[in-house]
């Protein structure tokens, strides 16, 4: 049997002492809030891919090149990132432009509306603006669905979506089979069942 | 009331070009792409390519493809700052800063699998790893030892080919047509995501040749290489994963034809190949929302520099296994740390060692052995500081490795970026261990590791109007440089430490991009301020053997029509230093132009694209960037080529 050699034993030292104190850092680390710039950085790329997919009602106030308004409520939560995502990459032909307000009144004649606000109460009040307007309404507070948001996005290990079918319904919009496909959960009459 | 509003029009303004769009920009993916994106907790994995701490240059398929590359090497031309050169055998290789990176200097990562022979820690390229398989590379242009290890001394290229983000599949079949010889290549592969599972997998089979001129040796005798300079190259390439879990398989064969062997031609065709299976799996463990676990498990099985004349022929099977456990920490919300432990072992057995004259148990351990191995263990760690001034980087790595001892690099970073410009000093140590056959073979001799220091400063400034320019300066130095020197016969050969090296020298990247009009241009220059190594002089100060101080390449892609685009690039090196015969001391080459263009038309899922490389037909030569007793190797005349893809 080979013997261990005193150049093998100060590696096998070494290397246990570097794992303990490397475990013991571990351990000793404060809980830290997520970092969510990526997370929104993935939104921004669903806020210029939704379009695609979802179907409006016949323009009335806008001819078929005019730009896609996408207006963002509240935080600054994108940075760069939306801009990125929408610039010169046209949908249908339509290119876009970013409205960013405080308030809800500023973007109810926006196509989509990101509801950027943390606060479930103020989001709730802003989302009763936009009942039966034709606009997507989209954000991440925990009972958007419920409130009559459109899109709810879902930021853990990757960003999902969940779609009010209800809600688009009575905004007049059409989500197609192919969109519903990629979303994790569909929330019809009243009830929230997983999409796939 | 309104409240406050601002708004900003995209229908007419340039995109930004600095940004790394796998990091920041996800504008252009689709739903099932988008849901795929993994949402890393800390910005040791994912910052904008002007906030890294590092020089990085980021390629990605689109614009692989609008240029035309077939492969790595061509993708590599269009990156100031890198060249190519010769080895023994035929063999090309990259050079970098003026220095002649091929050998253990430059590490080539695909799908996280280091592709480096263990031997000697080269790379080869030149119709090896098509472009048409490839998703993205990522280049690193300083040194990378601190966190990835050694040979990733000068730079890192990292190769991410296409994944099951596709939801579809692809074909390529490309045959190409030079004076008196054809080739082909011929890519395909697949990728899907279905609920939690994804699997892609590329495969690649190319049959080709070096080039279609003659060859002439430093003795005055010549050898034709149109048919005597072959290249069949074949990568299996398959990746699953399930949930954070993914495993990963690659196969590669890579085998040429030679005939220039060390220099002088031989009489008859020898093979020499490199073969490489690799089995990877890691898994990333979100512990908790401020923690990532990943073990990572590597298997590499290489074969490389294999085969021979008849009598004379090599063959050492190597192994690599590799265990590592890293960890990445959000410690606050501006401040995450990367740290981890890395352990591998190294075996060698040789088979065949009649090259040397001797029998396999001959050739390790002083003529007592027919196998070698060797243990390396490595803690690291890197903690990035979002600070409001600047972005600090400050991490280390030491490397113990049991024949040659420890090393300990560390490195400094801090970026600071503006809404146009910013700014980036890096520093960093870098080192290289000696490969298994210089530390232990008859071309061995007492060659220790070589220390590398490297300082960067990089600037940039954004334009609004789509167009970024991008310059650095850098200064590099060896300590101890690892030197392989031999002559046209083979007579000697060794590995020695030279003395200190160092170079010195700037790099400008200017970019723009447009809907229907995207263009760069790059310019590298080098200057050898100190050459302690005898067989990389050129005769001419400041200048290393077989480099071009000078490199300008241009690339620029129109969009006709939707779905009609014609690219045109180019590269212009300037003279370069080489032994040429009749002449006993090095002389200079005429500087090279090499002027490509492609054409391609996208109808549906089917594209056709043509092709032609070095339209002009010019003369130019990939000479030995070391005293090798090998004359320059001519590079391919005009070819024209086509690519005929479709998607599904």
């Amino acid at each position: 049997m080979e013997k261990h050699t005193p150049t093998c034993r100060r590696v096998c030292l070494t290397a246990a002492c570097w794992l303990l104190v490397w475990i013991a850092g571990l351990l000793s680390v404060p809980a830290a809030e997520m970092h969510s710039k990526k997370a929104h950085a993935v939104i921004a790329g669903y806020l210029h891919a939704f379009p695609a997919y979802v179907e409006w009602p016949a323009p009335t106030n806008y001819t078929n090149t005019a730009p896609w308004s996408i207006g963002v409520l509240g935080d600054d939560v994108f940075g760069d990132s939306l801009m990125l995502a929408c610039t010169n990459r046209p949908v249908k032909n339509r290119p876009f432009q970013l409205i960013r307000a405080t308030s809800a009144q500023a973007v109810t004649t926006c196509d989509l509306v990101y509801f950027a606000n943390q606060d479930a109460e103020i989001v709730k009040k802003q989302l009763a603006q936009f009942t039966g307007r034709p606009v997507l309404t989209i954000g991440e507070t925990e009972n958007f669905l419920e409130e009559g948001g459109i899109i709810r996005m879902e930021i853990g290990r990757r960003v999902q979506f969940s779609v009010n079918l209800d809600a688009a319904r009575e905004a007049g919009l059409k989500i197609p089979a192919q969109m519903l496909q990629s979303a994790s959960g569909i929330y019809e009459n009243g009830h929230l069942r997983p999409a796939r | 009331m309104a409240g406050a509003v601002w708004l900003v029009s995209l229908a007419n303004s340039g995109a930004d070009p600095f940004t790394n769009t796998s990091s920041t920009d996800f504008g252009g993916l689709s739903l099932d792409q988008l849901a795929n994106v993994r949402i890393d907790i800390a910005s040791v994995r994912s910052r904008p390519m002007r906030e890294q701490p590092g020089i990085v240059s980021v390629i990605q398929a689109e614009e692989i493809r609008q240029m035309g590359a077939r492969d790595l090497a061509d993708i590599l031309q269009q990156v100031p700052g890198f060249g190519l050169g010769a080895d023994v055998n035929g063999v090309v290789g990259s050079s970098f800063r003026g220095l002649w990176a091929y050998e253990g200097k430059l590490q080539l990562i695909v799908d996280g699998v280091e592709m480096n022979e263990t031997l000697y820690g080269t790379t080869q390229l030149g119709h090896r790893l098509p472009a048409d398989a490839i998703a993205e590379v990522e280049i690193i242009r300083g040194p990378g030892s601190a966190k990835y290890g050694g040979t990733a001394e000068l730079a890192v290229v990292r190769v991410t080919t296409k994944g099951a983000e596709q939801n579809g599949g692809y074909g390529v079949l490309a045959p190409s047509f030079v004076s008196g010889k054809a080739g082909a290549d011929a890519t395909g592969g697949f990728g899907y995501t279905e609920g939690d599972w994804r699997v892609a997998a590329n495969a690649y089979v190319g049959e080709n040749f070096r080039s279609n001129r003659r060859y002439t040796a430093l003795d005055g005798s010549s050898v034709d290489l149109t048919h005597n300079s072959d290249i069949a190259s074949r990568m299996v390439n398959v990746g699953v994963g399930w949930k954070d879990l993914n495993v990963r398989a690659i196969y590669d064969l890579y085998r040429l034809e030679d005939r220039i062997n060390f220099g002088i031609p031989l009489p008859l065709d020898e093979q020499i190949s490199f073969e490489t299976l690799a089995l990877a799996a890691n898994y990333d463990w979100q512990v908790n929302d401020w923690l990532i676990v990943t073990p990572n498990f590597s298997w590499k099985r290489q074969v490389p520099w294999t085969g021979g004349v008849p009598g004379s022929t090599f063959r050492t099977v190597t192994e690599r296994y590799l265990a590592e456990l890293s960890a990445v920490m959000s410690l606050s919300e501006n401040v995450s740390l990367l740290t981890g432990l890395r352990f591998h072992y190294d075996h060698a057995q040789v088979t065949d060692a009649r090259f040397y004259g001797l029998a396999p148990e001959e050739f390790y351990n002083g003529g007592t052995s027919d196998s070698v191995s060797y243990n390396t263990f490595s803690p690291y760690a890197q903690l990035d500081w979002d600070w409001d001034w600047a972005n600090i980087s400050v991490g280390g790595r030491y490397e113990y490795h049991t024949a040659v001892g420890g090393q300990w690099v560390p490195r400094l970073g801090i970026t600071k970026t503006w809404d146009h410009l910013h700014m980036k000093a890096l520093f960093d140590r870098a080192y290289r261990t000696p490969n298994i056959n210089i530390l232990n073979s008859p071309a061995s001799s007492d060659a220790t590791s070589e220390q590398t220091t490297s300082y960067q400063f990089e600037a940039g400034w954004r334009f609004h109007d789509g167009v970024s320019l991008v310059g650095n300066i850098f200064y590099i130095e060896i300590h101890d440089p690892i030197v392989y020197q031999t002559d046209a016969k083979m007579i000697s050969e060794g590995y020695t430490n030279g003395r200190r090296i160092a170079t010195c020298g700037t790099e400008l990247e200017l970019r723009y991009r447009h809907r229907k009009f995207s263009g760069a241009l790059g310019y590298s220059l080098y200057a050898l301020t100190r050459n302690g190594v005898s067989a990389w002089e050129s005769g001419v100060s400041r200048l290393a053997l077989g480099i071009p101080a000078h490199k300008v390449s241009a690339s620029a892609t129109w969009h006709i029509l939707d779905n009609l685009l014609w690219n045109a690039n180019a590269t212009l090196t300037a003279e370069q230093r080489a032994y040429v015969f009749p002449n006993v001391d090095a002389i200079s080459l005429p500087p090279t132009f090499l002027l490509n263009t492609f054409l391609e038309y996208r109808w549906h899922h089917a594209s056709c694209g043509i092709g032609v490389a070095n339209l002009l037909n010019s003369d130019s030569y990939i000479a030995q960037p070391f005293l090798g007793g090998a004359a320059p190797i001519p590079g391919k005349g005009r070819e024209i080529y086509l690519k005929l893809g479709f998607e599904f």
